[in-house]
């Protein structure tokens, strides 16, 4: 699909500086006292009569904003010359330290963008871009400078084109949605009247698994993305937790057709490969390690639920987590170091994340309701979670850097169990 | 339900008081010694249909009161737990004594958690609830055949209220006769 809206985008790369190349890391993203940097964004030029100038600037703001790693300001300032930048006025006015110019023109029905990064304590431009596209494509195309902006700065493309598939309860039934990964434009993906729950993203983001009672009890549906077809899990009892493998056309769940919750691996089109999991009690959850090796799980073995890491490879099970009693819903980071998951404590969830080898367990969210289901960003800098701290269950945001926390979206009824999608165009 | 039973029972009612009438009749009839064979036959067919109409209804009251009682008491659980509690073993002894005396009666237990925990964990528990006790009835000679068993985990609580009272009475296995 992204792939699709680079080739309609008739895209023209303007090298406005040769010095630009030389790399430079301006955010350590890995290092813990990283603080964020202040980028101006005046409202964009535009030659034309709509408001599409200041809204571009704003969704520019908007979306750097939500990587945790800038704080944009100047947004009701403007600019003169988008190209000649006395660059100490910025810094003097407002301690700007980056700065985004812009310049959108209209023409029948086509766009033409100018964009421009430049940084003002050295006073050069960083980045210079010129795209041309459909007049719907606005968005990708200042999600894509934005793109830009962060691997010229942070060394990562960010999470700018990812979504999030998440579940929505309105009266007594869920279905599946997905928002964009800043909650832009939330749709239904299920429309089966009836209860459907916990999605999860295949690696290429090309399919959907879920789980849902529509059929009666629960089963494991996976669902193609490009052409809604769908093949349904259904063995005897309940079939559920459905979790991709990272790099291959293959998930696992929790199958209990032997009498026991099991973990299976099974093929992208439902067909069981083989047991992974012999535990006596309920293992479920899984959560897959970039390496395609290691998963994460939930097992009883030991009387109360705690998370396990097993080998695929070499059959091996390590007990991960020994503090509290109640701990689910592991999410393996994408990055590969770290695990989220909930833990039960004094009759509230909360989010904790720990390390892959047993270390560094640390607690995220802190009071004001249950904090359930985290799900890592693909660049492993944002969690999504589902929370009641607002009252009914609604989806937030949690920064890793900062431990900052804002709502995702807002709809009626209520939202939980996010899954945050790969990037979808690489 | 009630609805229907009520009006059987009325049904019942006008039936019997009919009968009661036509026989006070007939004997008056007898009497005079003027009753045609026609009348006879109709009057008994009548009073034979009479006889089975009442007894299906009296049948079909104490097994549907019977069905709603054993539907309405819930198999309860501690939390994070499938064990069987002493205090639901002796309902459920008495459950199975009732399925012994009933065994066209086919089921379908339902596993339900209170909503603390997560989704899916809760399944699995709701999945062990059902099971747990479709263990026990197998154990004490109710056919596997005639049980099914579905896990709702926290889906479908009875009382959504976030207190003990409310938990307490989700976490149960549910029974529903078919």
């Amino acid at each position: 699909m992204l792939l699709k809206i680079f080739f309609t985008l008739f895209f023209i790369y303007v090298s406005f500086a040769a010095n630009c190349f030389a790399q430079v890391d301006y955010i350590d993203i890995n290092s813990p006292s990283m603080r964020k940097i202040p980028i101006a964004i005046p409202n964009f030029q535009s030659d034309s009569s709509s408001n599409i100038a200041k809204e571009s600037s704003h969704i520019i703001s908007n979306a750097l904003d939500f990587t945790g790693y800038f704080k944009s300001i100047g947004s009701n300032s403007s600019i003169n010359n988008i190209e000649n930048i006395i660059f100490q006025n910025w810094w003097l006015d407002m301690k700007a330290e980056m700065l985004v110019t812009g310049k959108i023109n209209e023409n029948n029905g086509n766009i033409e963008v100018e964009l421009r990064l430049f940084d003002i304590l050295s006073e050069r431009l960083l980045i210079g871009k010129k795209y041309r596209g459909a007049q719907n494509q606005l968005r990708n195309i200042l999600l894509k400078f934005c793109s830009e902006i962060t691997y010229r700065l942070t060394g990562s493309r960010g999470v700018f084109f990812s979504k999030i598939a998440f579940v929505s309860k309105i009266s007594k039934k869920k279905e599946i949605y997905i928002c964009e990964f800043d909650g832009y434009n939330p749709r239904p993906i299920t429309q089966y009247n009836s209860i459907t729950t916990s999605p999860n993203w295949s690696d290429d983001g090309s399919h959907l698994a879920y789980t849902s009672f529509k059929n009666g009890k629960a089963d494991i549906i996976i669902k193609n993305l490009k052409d809604n077809s769908e093949i349904i899990v259904n063995k005897k009892g309940t079939n559920i937790t459905p979790a991709w493998v990272r790099g291959k056309f293959e998930l696992t769940a929790s199958l209990s057709f032997s009498g026991d919750p099991e973990i299976y691996l099974l093929t992208g089109n439902g067909k069981i490969i083989k047991r992974l999991t012999h535990q006596v009690g309920i293992d479920v959850s899984p959560s897959w390690a970039p390496d395609g090796k290691n998963f994460v799980f939930v097992s009883r073995k030991t009387g109360t639920p705690q998370l396990y890491i097993g080998n695929y490879l070499t059959g091996e099970f390590n007990r991960l987590t020994y503090e509290h009693n109640y701990n689910q819903e592991p999410n393996w980071s994408p990055k590969g170091d770290k695990i989220a998951f909930t833990s039960l404590s004094k009759g509230r969830t909360n989010i904790f994340v720990i390390n892959a080898d047993g270390s560094g367990l640390t607690r995220l969210t802190y009071g004001g309701g249950d904090n359930e289901s985290p799900s890592w960003a693909p660049d492993g800098s944002l969690i999504v979670f589902a929370s009641t701290k607002e009252g009914t269950f609604g989806l937030y945001i949690i920064s890793l850097h900062d431990k900052e926390q804002r709502r995702l979206l807002n709809m009626p009824g209520e939202q939980t169990s996010p899954a945050w999608s790969p990037v979808l165009n690489k | 339900m009630l609805k229907n039973f009520l009006k059987g029972l009325l049904f019942v009612m006008a039936i019997s008081t009919l009968l009661f009438t036509t026989a006070c009749a007939k004997k008056d009839v007898q009497t005079d010694g003027a009753v045609t064979e026609d009348t006879q036959a109709t009057e008994q067919n009548e009073a034979k249909d009479m006889a089975n109409l009442e007894e299906e209804n009296l049948y079909g009251k104490t097994l549907e009161e019977a069905r709603i009682n054993f539907m309405n008491e819930d198999i309860h659980f501690e939390f994070d737990s499938y064990a069987l509690v002493p205090e639901y073993v002796t309902i459920l002894q008495i459950k199975v004594k009732w399925l012994m005396t009933h065994p066209d009666i086919a089921m379908i237990i339902e596993g339900h958690c209170d909503d603390r925990g997560t989704e899916a964990y809760n399944l699995s528990l709701g999945e062990r609830r059902a099971n747990a006790v479709k263990q026990f009835l197998i154990d004490a000679g109710v056919d596997a055949s005639r049980i099914e068993t579905v896990s709702y985990g926290e889906e479908k609580p009875f009382d959504p209220e976030p207190n003990e009272v409310a938990w307490a009475k989700n976490r149960c296995a549910h029974f529903v006769l078919k």
